[in-house]
């Protein structure tokens, strides 16, 4: 087992896009070869080390560690399927999106797009997230459907929008629209913004504070430490169902009381 | 350019050649008797057949483009990159322009019809087919909502209607008449749909009946090259067997001196039994019956291929239908005083029972009908993208194929169908004529779809032996027809071992008929429909033969 430090030289004028440098791809790779690998600069085809200093180190994982400021760079993480990545700053769009397994912990801030469609794994992001986090792709009814993301920050737009399944927590601030069209999974904010669960129709979100809710969303009374899916939430909770702005909802926003 | 294929094993049912060991001889993009100083192309022990023709593929046209934009999800699914002077391009279902060229070619196809064309659209359709490289293309226009159409047949005035006809033909360069649930699309208009042929349209007063008998006798008047293409009424509903059955005998007695009189499409669409999606079935039997007792249809499959798809089709109504059962997003349009599109994703699991029926049903059209009325389609990407031909050839031609699949699909399916009890293989010889053979005949082109002598030189070449098949190696097959080993598109190689070496640009094949008519008896009424009801006007409206990149103009007399 091996690691993979990877030291950006400098913040490149235009995006990276890093799709294929994961774990178990360098697992059987030399130095020599892992250097050589394609990555993405614009619309032309570099080698990785154009603009990466490359360093192996022993180590207990599987592991890829993407040293300084990678806001720059896109798609770490991409179609992940086992070992760890770490990134020591901040990352670009779509970190960890269609993510499998594995885990990925960004010490700073994530871009948009992260961990879009994810199905396994883990994602500890430290710092804020932008749009779309656990989101589906563009047009696609078949989100999220397992892992764990966790942010301590806050997160835009959309978060977890047509999610099946897995679990979201987010420490901070949720903007506006998180949980859109949900079908299953948990989400659990600290706080949201408006149009909470705009068209859900499954799962459930677990709020400490909420603007005002939709008006798709009907009072089901209150609960004393509830388990929501699968799960046991200390404390008092008023219950709503909905959105029944759409056909057979079965979605429930539980805000603290 | 000068060829001679070699030694090939060759397939060429409208010439009576079933595996004989030949030479072909190419010269100035047509098969020719003899050639000298020819380049030799060694091909022994390959098949060797005409090129593909396809005759109803949504390949390009307003719904088509309405289906990319819908789906961005289904670019993600399929990427191509720009190599070797090959442009790029992304999607599974609804690939973009000229991915679908260089798929058609790969697969040996070099013929197709884009089978619904809104009038008001076909500038968009043409420029779209113009764009497509490799093949040779025609589009259907629509008439089956048309209120001239409806207007001259309630008023009985018959040579309106087939100035009408031919004029619109000449208006939007199409090739024959299309029509799709004849009067459903404008009772749409009015929240409504037909359900049987003897019902009403609204305000016009006409019946589906009286739609299609009259355009079918029109398309004979004029004597076009195709006939009536014909997309029943009640697609998909279950219970709608006994519609198309009606819609079939009202030609069995429309003999005309063995002119085909209507071609009925996608039937596996129209051959569903049972009263509700419980008691769903197959009553591709008794259809199946009907077409080989009526001499004067032809029909095309609608396979359906297990998978996620984009359905589109100029029947608004059963889209919405179709909207209602998925729940997922959907697209309707309105084309003025013309038709109405829908638009919608579709996933065929196997193991949901109807979608596993309406697989069994495709194959049992198929294998019951004579194959010298059937012609293959999947109607792409209705029933499945037409890069799966290959799958059902592989279904038709190996029972232990067929039973493959049946073992992974829903456990009822062999209670509520009669696929398990039929034996019947194809042969490359069938092969041959359903997906050559039959559809070129169909659309009254005589240079395609045969190698006879002065027939265009679109010739595909696989590499598998006919003579040693093995129907049990469907795999194989499936594989080797995937990949042609060549494919001639006019005496040029354009595909060789599955790698596209020369881009070309096919013809767009339109009817003109004019010639047949007098356009007088309709100059008041397009005057007036076009400045009171149209968005655009007369002179816009009509599409120029310079607008299409390479015209070819078929005129009828």
């Amino acid at each position: 087992m091996r690691e993979l430090i990877l030291k950006l030289k400098e913040k490149p004028d235009i995006c990276l896009e890093v799709e294929g440098i994961l774990p178990n791809v360098i697992a059987e790779k030399s130095l020599e070869e892992i250097e050589n690998l394609p990555i993405q600069y614009g619309n032309r085809r570099v080698k990785l080390s154009e603009f990466f200093d490359a360093y192996v180190e022993k180590s207990e994982t599987p592991r890829i560690i993407f040293d300084g400021d990678m806001s720059r760079v896109k798609r770490i993480g991409w179609k992940l399927d086992g070992g760890e990545i770490v990134v020591r700053g901040n990352a670009g769009m779509y970190l960890g999106a269609f993510m499998r397994d594995g885990k990925i912990v960004v010490e700073g801030d994530v871009g948009h797009f992260s961990a879009l469609n994810m199905s396994g794994g883990t994602i500890v992001i430290n710092g804020n997230a932008g749009n779309y986090l656990c989101a589906s792709y563009r047009g696609e009814w078949r989100g999220m459907s397992g892992g764990i993301v966790m942010v301590k920050g806050n997160v835009g737009k959309e978060l977890g929008s047509y999610m099946r399944g897995g679990k979201i927590i987010v420490e901070g601030t949720a903007d506006d629209f998180a949980g859109v069209c949900m079908r299953g999974g948990i989400v659990v904010i600290n706080r949201a913004e408006e149009r909470l669960g705009a068209g859900m129709i499954g799962g459930a979100i677990v709020v400490n504070e909420v603007e005002e809710l939709l008006p798709g969303f009907f009072e089901e009374g209150e609960e004393e430490n509830p388990e929501i899916e699968g799960e046991k939430f200390e404390g008092r909770f008023k219950v709503f169902s909905g959105d029944h702005a759409e056909r057979k909802a079965k979605g429930r926003i539980y805000v603290r009381l | 350019m000068k060829l001679i294929l070699k030694n090939g094993i060759v397939y060429d049912p409208a010439n009576g050649i079933n595996g004989e060991k030949m030479d072909i001889c190419i010269k100035d993009g047509k098969i020719v008797e003899k050639v000298r100083f020819a380049k030799v192309i060694d091909v022994s022990n390959k098949l060797v057949m005409p090129a593909g023709f396809d005759i109803h593929s949504h390949i390009a046209g307003g719904k088509v483009n309405v289906g990319r934009l819908l789906r961005p999800e289904d670019s993600l699914r399929r990427a191509v990159a720009r190599r070797n002077g090959l442009r790029s391009g992304s999607g599974y279902s609804v690939p973009s322009v000229h991915i679908i060229g260089y798929d058609y070619a790969r697969l040996g196809y070099t013929t197709v019809i884009t089978p619904a064309m809104p009038p008001l659209l076909s500038r968009h359709t043409h420029h779209e087919l113009n764009e497509i490289p490799m093949i040779d293309k025609a589009a259907f226009p629509l008439y089956d909502g048309n209120w001239f159409v409806m207007k001259y047949i309630s008023e009985e005035k018959y040579e309106e209607l087939k100035a009408y006809v031919a004029w619109l033909l000449w208006a939007t360069k199409g090739y024959s008449v299309k029509i799709t649930n004849p009067g459903g699309t404008e009772a749409w208009g009015w929240r409504k749909n037909v359900h049987d042929l003897d019902e009403e349209v609204p305000y016009f007063g006409v019946t589906p009946k009286e739609i299609i008998t009259s355009l079918v006798d029109v398309c004979n008047d004029l004597n076009l090259p195709h006939s009536v293409h014909l997309h029943c009424n009640c697609l998909g509903e279950p219970g709608n067997y006994e519609i198309t059955i009606k819609t079939l005998q009202l030609v069995r007695h429309k003999d005309f001196d063995g002119r085909q009189s209507l071609h009925v499409t996608h039937l596996q669409f129209h051959s569903y039994g049972g009263d509700s999606w419980k008691t769903f079935e197959s009553k591709a039997d008794e259809v199946a019956k009907e077409v080989n007792k009526n001499d004067n249809v032809m029909i095309d499959t609608g396979n359906v291929i297990f998978g996620d798809t984009t359905t589109m089709t100029a029947d608004a109504p059963m889209e919405y239908d179709l909207y209602l059962l998925t729940g997922l997003k959907w697209v309707n349009k309105d084309v003025e005083l013309e038709t109405a599109p829908g638009v919608t994703p579709y996933i065929y699991s196997p193991k949901v029972l109807v979608n596993a029926i309406q697989w069994a049903v495709g194959l049992e059209l198929a294998l019951l009908i004579k194959p010298e009325k059937v012609i293959l389609t999947t109607d792409s990407p209705n029933g499945g993208i037409f890069t799966n031909y290959p799958k059902v050839i592989a279904w038709l031609m190996s029972k232990k194929a067929r039973e493959d699949m049946l073992a992974k699909v829903h456990r009822s399916t062999e209670h509520r169908t009669v696929l398990p009890s039929i034996d019947k293989e194809y042969d490359f010889y069938e092969i041959a004529m359903i997906t050559r053979t039959n559809p070129a005949k169909s659309a009254g082109m005589p240079n395609k779809g045969h190698l006879g002598v002065g027939a265009d030189a679109d010739i595909a070449v696989y590499d598998i032996n006919p003579l040693e098949f093995d129907p049990k190696d469907y795999d194989k097959l499936e594989k080797a027809l995937s990949n042609a080993y060549l494919t001639i598109k006019g005496g040029e190689i354009i595909v060789k071992k599955g790698e596209i070496v020369k881009v070309t640009h096919g013809r767009t094949f339109w009817v003109d008929a004019m010639g047949k008519v007098d356009r007088s008896l309709i100059e008041k009424d397009l005057d007036y429909y076009f400045k009171r009801y149209y968005s655009v006007s007369l002179s816009n409206y009509v599409i120029g033969e310079n607008e299409l990149r390479r015209s070819e103009r078929i005129c009828v007399n």
